[in-house]
């Protein structure tokens, strides 16, 4: 009898396992040939041989070493890291504060990330020399800046007992639209560098070199051990606070634990790439889909979705840039190139919408 | 501690001058009452009485204001909450679960007291799970998302979950709510089963009396926070209770079948008539 029933739910479990890995398996897949594509195409065409021989240190011309060790290989990884985190943020968030709507970018931690970057970029204007720092001090104000955001929202919500997710939710819109206005404020001091600082609002991934990723990495490192903690925590924790109760959680402990794994996530992410929109809350909702609502897979998935969107975006904003397709080819009147930002608001608008007519028609 | 705890019978849960409530709203004061092991309670009384909330202090889902609530004769408060969890689940009485849920990880979401954090993320307790599943014949329903059953098998999903946990004790908050007649009768069956069968204590708050009073061993009734009837259904389910508490005039009858006491309501009595 017991084993008949320890029998039915293994087999349950091995249903849903094979089609996850499945899953899993193809999304790894598609990233990875987004990835080889990336390095592949530019101002130079390299082909998929050509680009093995240049990342086994024996290009055929020097200048694929540079363009693929140097240029285009740190930027995909740094692509795909940082939709990582973006989007497993965003999965955390929404599991923990039960919204669909929730976000890195819906509850402030994003803004604060770029509040303190472009603060950081305005303070040091006009200091001679200070460009050389600018690659670390920007980043470090930047995941500064995303910890405090997240902190202050924790805060703000924080009455008697607990942070409502509710509340966490209305402080969060309220603490970021705040934090975008103080960043528009600063853009106006400053005057001019409004390109580079443009890059920041709305997130891109040009001039990111191997120094960003050595910054992006040790972050990514210390979120490991939180995520490892955060899933089983979030799974109890998303049915709601007197299940979590009920299954023996302490709930508003867990709920501060899960919300500060999202928010250095989220931070490290913003942290160098910039204020990317909708990544954060297009990825979960893409990865729901695909892998379901546990977090064990949840995270997993979203982790991958969002690799495979920034990375797909920033080749299209790069492929946009190329004088090689003149019909297509969008440049600023500075002569920079579009940024990723861009590209992701620009999908992720709609998907937005349809989000919000999709739930809207499943309420009905 | 000594002398305060409740010692009638075996104490499986109770309370000691317990104050429930929210801060300045206090629901009931000063409310002790002990719950025997093995015993099935119902929770009996008008909507805003206290039953709920009294119920979830006994839970811990809310601390009391002032006063003690033991499990086997030990401060609640002051236990592990984990602990807790694996001797006492509780159903609640609204439940949250994300879209995309399937039945079958809602419900291995039962073991976390028992396996702990770190190891909910590969343990899946094949054993305690699928024993949930089959008792609220949810074989077929596993991998369905929790999102898209109907009410009778939402209300059997979280009651698998609760079931999941293992657990000597069983506190259900209005189970049978939102549920058609045949559901309602299916959960509180499967609910007399497991305590008669496996000797799970159970304390439930219950709107219908009649079901009350054919389910349970022992109906305690609540007005204003306060005890107004406690015992087995044939004394608790009276017209004079049925007068005080809920404010109706109404027969009470024997069920030709299981000789449990039954209500039939017929009018209810205007609002200051009923002083004596």
């Amino acid at each position: 009898m017991t084993a008949a029933t320890a029998g039915l739910a293994r087999q349950g479990v091995a249903r849903s396992t094979l089609r996850y890995r499945w899953t899993v398996a193809v999304l790894a897949v598609v990233l990875a040939v987004l990835m080889l594509l990336y390095v592949m195409l530019g101002p130079v065409l390299i082909a998929p041989d050509l680009v093995i021989k240049a990342l086994a240190g024996q290009p055929e011309e020097p200048l694929h070493r540079i363009a693929v060790r140097e240029v285009r290989l740190p930027r995909a990884l740094m692509a795909a890291l940082a939709g990582a985190m973006l989007s497993s943020s965003g999965a955390f968030l929404q599991s923990v504060l039960r919204n669909p709507l929730a976000a890195p970018a819906t509850v402030g931690i994003t803004q604060g990330a770029v509040l303190g970057a472009v603060g950081a970029l305005v303070l040091t204007f006009g200091s001679e020399g200070a460009l050389n720092d600018l690659n670390t001090l920007v980043p470090l104000a930047a995941m500064a800046g995303g910890l405090v955001a997240g902190g202050l929202v924790y805060g703000l919500s924080y009455r008697r007992a607990g942070a409502d997710p509710l509340r966490l939710i209305l402080t969060g819109v309220i603490v970021a639209a705040a934090l975008s206005a103080a960043t528009s404020f600063l853009v106006l001091l400053s005057g001019s560098h409004t390109d580079s600082i443009i890059r920041w609002l709305v997130g891109s991934l040009s001039t990111r070199t191997w120094e960003h990723l050595v910054f992006l990495v040790p972050v990514a490192a210390l979120a490991v051990p939180l995520v490892v903690a955060a899933i089983p925590v979030g799974n109890v924790l998303q049915l709601g606070d007197a299940t979590a109760v009920n299954l023996g959680l302490r709930a508003e402990l867990a709920r501060a634990g899960v919300l500060a794994t999202a928010v250095v996530l989220a931070a490290g992410a913003v942290s160098v790439v910039g204020g990317i929109a909708f990544l954060g809350m297009m990825g979960p909702h893409l990865a729901r889909t695909l892998v379901g609502s546990d977090l064990r897979r949840l995270v997993v998935g979203s982790a991958l979705v969002g690799a495979i969107i920034l990375v797909a975006a920033d080749l299209l904003a790069r492929t946009f840039s190329l004088d090689w397709l003149p019909l297509l080819s969008i440049e600023t009147e500075s002569g920079s190139r579009v940024p990723v930002g861009a590209f992701t608001a620009l999908v992720g608008a709609p998907f937005f919408i349809y989000l919000v007519r999709y739930l809207m028609r499943a309420q009905a | 501690m000594t002398g305060t705890e409740p010692t009638i019978g075996h104490p499986s849960i109770g309370a000691d001058r317990v104050s429930a409530g929210y801060r300045g709203h206090e629901v009931s004061r000063r409310l002790s009452l002990s719950i025997a092991q093995g015993s099935l309670t119902a929770l009996v009384g008008p909507n805003g009485s206290g039953k709920s909330t009294i119920l979830k202090t006994l839970a811990r889902l809310i601390k009391p204001l002032s006063g003690s609530v033991y499990l086997d004769g030990k401060d609640i408060g002051r236990l592990p909450t984990r602990e807790v969890a694996r001797r006492m689940a509780i159903l609640p009485q609204v439940h949250e679960a994300p879209p995309e849920l399937t039945v079958l990880e809602l419900v291995s979401q039962g073991r976390f007291p028992h396996v702990g954090a770190l190891k909910m993320l590969r343990h899946s307790d094949d054993e305690a799970v699928g024993e949930a599943i089959r008792l609220t014949r949810l074989e077929h329903l596993m991998d369905r998302s929790v999102d898209t059953l109907s009410g009778g098998e939402h209300q059997r999903a979280w009651m698998a979950l609760a079931l999941a946990q293992q657990t000597d004790l069983l506190l259900l908050d209005e189970p049978t709510t939102f549920l058609d007649v045949g559901h309602q009768l299916d959960l509180l069956g499967l609910v007399s089963r497991l305590n008669r069968d496996h000797g799970v204590t159970v304390v439930m708050v219950l709107h219908d009396l009649n079901h009350a009073a054919r389910f349970a061993d022992r109906m305690i009734a609540i007005l204003d926070g306060e005890v107004v009837a406690d015992g087995p259904p044939t004394e608790v389910l009276t017209p004079g209770l049925l007068r005080e508490c809920f404010g109706v005039e109404a027969s009470v009858v024997k069920d030709p079948r299981t000789g449990a006491p039954m209500c039939i309501p017929h009018t209810t009595i205007p609002p200051g008539n009923d002083d004596s």
